[in-house]
């Protein structure tokens, strides 16, 4: 190869450069912003700019929820088959005056069993057996995604700021299926041949557990929102929200 | 010395692929949780006391010692030449199983009322003799009955061994 050859750059080469580089420069023009410098008390400037935003908030039994659920039990121990008051709702805790968003909300609901330490879940026993009444109208189950541990609720309008869903649980009850469910532990035989069966309730000591999670999104885009955000396919009818079959994750 | 001519290409690539991966999406959501829980007691702890009247009574009272409310009833043994007999009221009354069974459901830190056994000592007892009579009681937890909105007994179904 000649020295000329190798000094000569490609032409491509120099071309993607230019490209590259007006890209670049291009692109952060986007980002500039401006300074105030100069100015005094009287001409102070001061620009605001208002950012749309969602809240929500949970109600339990009228009463909005920090956090924790079933304080307010009447007995010390759920007794079983009793059922207690539980109404569950959200509410779009925003403001239209400041400028916050109609959402569409969902609802997953968790429902299983601790042991006696409070803090491991206990897949031996049966969450079927803590039941939670219907939601009421309004409420679109998933059930694709629903087990009996997990429900998922669609809330098939948007909820205005300051407005609330439907109740979407009423009361929660534990069977008394729990009362015939027993474990039986085997001792021996000792010295003597002899053999020793203890039969004990498998839920006694056991806690309920009750977990809500509520998500909303806006409504401008609502079908792709809603796809984004929770993965699931829907439709709309006018305000109104539909599942689309086959459209969300297990 | 062709991969070091093509390198600038590469990399020019490369930098324009990183340029666009800055500007994105989102879309406005709120969230939030809540979680609760309550303990399940279903083993009833009671206590049987027991005391002597007359010589000719055996009086017998239950204590609900624990944190759920349950159900009892008593049986009681004697030798052939004692009889025993019960006269029902104050809530106990004979169940059909040689038992007496308490009507009411006995609820946290409450006591029966008294089941009054009376007995008929044999015609040759004379003071200072031993005559022994065994009470047993069984307590099952109270279930609630929303139809009937009362708690109720469970004495009889069959119950489901788990692992």
């Amino acid at each position: 190869m000649t020295a000329d050859k190798r000094k000569r750059i490609p032409l491509v080469t120099i071309l993607l450069f230019t490209l590259a580089f007006g890209l670049l420069l291009f692109s952060s023009i986007g980002g500039t912003r401006a300074a105030l410098i100069y100015g005094t008390e009287q001409n102070a400037y001061q620009a605001e700019i208002k950012m749309m935003s969602a809240n929500l908030v949970l109600i339990e039994n009228g009463h909005a929820v920090s956090g924790e659920l079933l304080t307010g039990l009447p007995d010390a121990n759920p007794i079983p088959g009793k059922s207690y008051e539980e109404v569950l709702a959200v509410v779009n805790n925003g403001s239209a005056e400041k400028g916050d968003i109609d959402e569409y909300i969902r609802v997953q609901i968790y429902k299983y069993w601790l042991k006696d330490d409070g803090e491991t879940k206990d897949l031996t026993l049966d969450p079927a057996l803590i039941e939670l009444s219907a939601p009421l109208g309004g409420w679109i189950p998933d059930p694709d995604a629903s087990t009996d541990e997990r429900t998922v609720l669609y809330y098939s309008v948007p909820v205005a700021p300051g407005e609330a869903t439907t109740p979407f649980c009423e009361t929660i009850t534990v069977s008394d299926e729990v009362m015939r469910t027993v474990k039986q532990t085997t001792i021996g035989p000792d010295a003597d041949g002899r053999t020793t069966t203890i039969t004990t309730f498998a839920y006694d000591g056991k806690l309920i557990c009750l977990e809500v999670e509520a998500d909303g999104v806006q409504t401008h885009h609502a079908e792709d929102a809603i796809l984004s955000a929770w993965g699931r396919s829907v439709s709309l009818q006018g305000d109104a929200i539909t599942l689309n079959d086959g459209g969300g994750q297990k | 010395m062709k991969k070091i001519k093509y390198l600038p290409v590469l990399l020019a690539v490369i930098m324009i692929l990183c340029v666009s991966i800055g500007p994105a999406l989102a879309y406005f959501t709120a969230f939030t949780t809540a979680k609760g829980s309550a303990t399940m007691a279903l083993v009833p702890k009671t206590e049987i006391t027991e005391r002597t009247a007359n010589e000719s009574k055996k009086v017998v009272a239950i204590t609900n010692n624990g944190n759920a409310p349950c159900f009892v009833r008593v049986k009681a043994f004697a030798g052939d030449d004692v009889s025993m007999s019960v006269t029902e009221g104050s809530g106990w009354s004979a169940d059909g199983t040689n038992c007496w069974a308490y009507g009411p459901v006995v609820m946290p830190g409450d006591v029966t009322s008294d089941l009054v056994i009376a007995l008929k000592l044999p015609d040759d007892y004379k003071d200072g003799d031993t005559i022994n009579i065994a009470v047993v009681y069984e307590a099952t937890p109270a279930v609630w009955d929303d139809a009937d909105g009362a708690y109720k007994p469970d004495w009889t179904s069959d119950v489901t061994v788990i692992d």
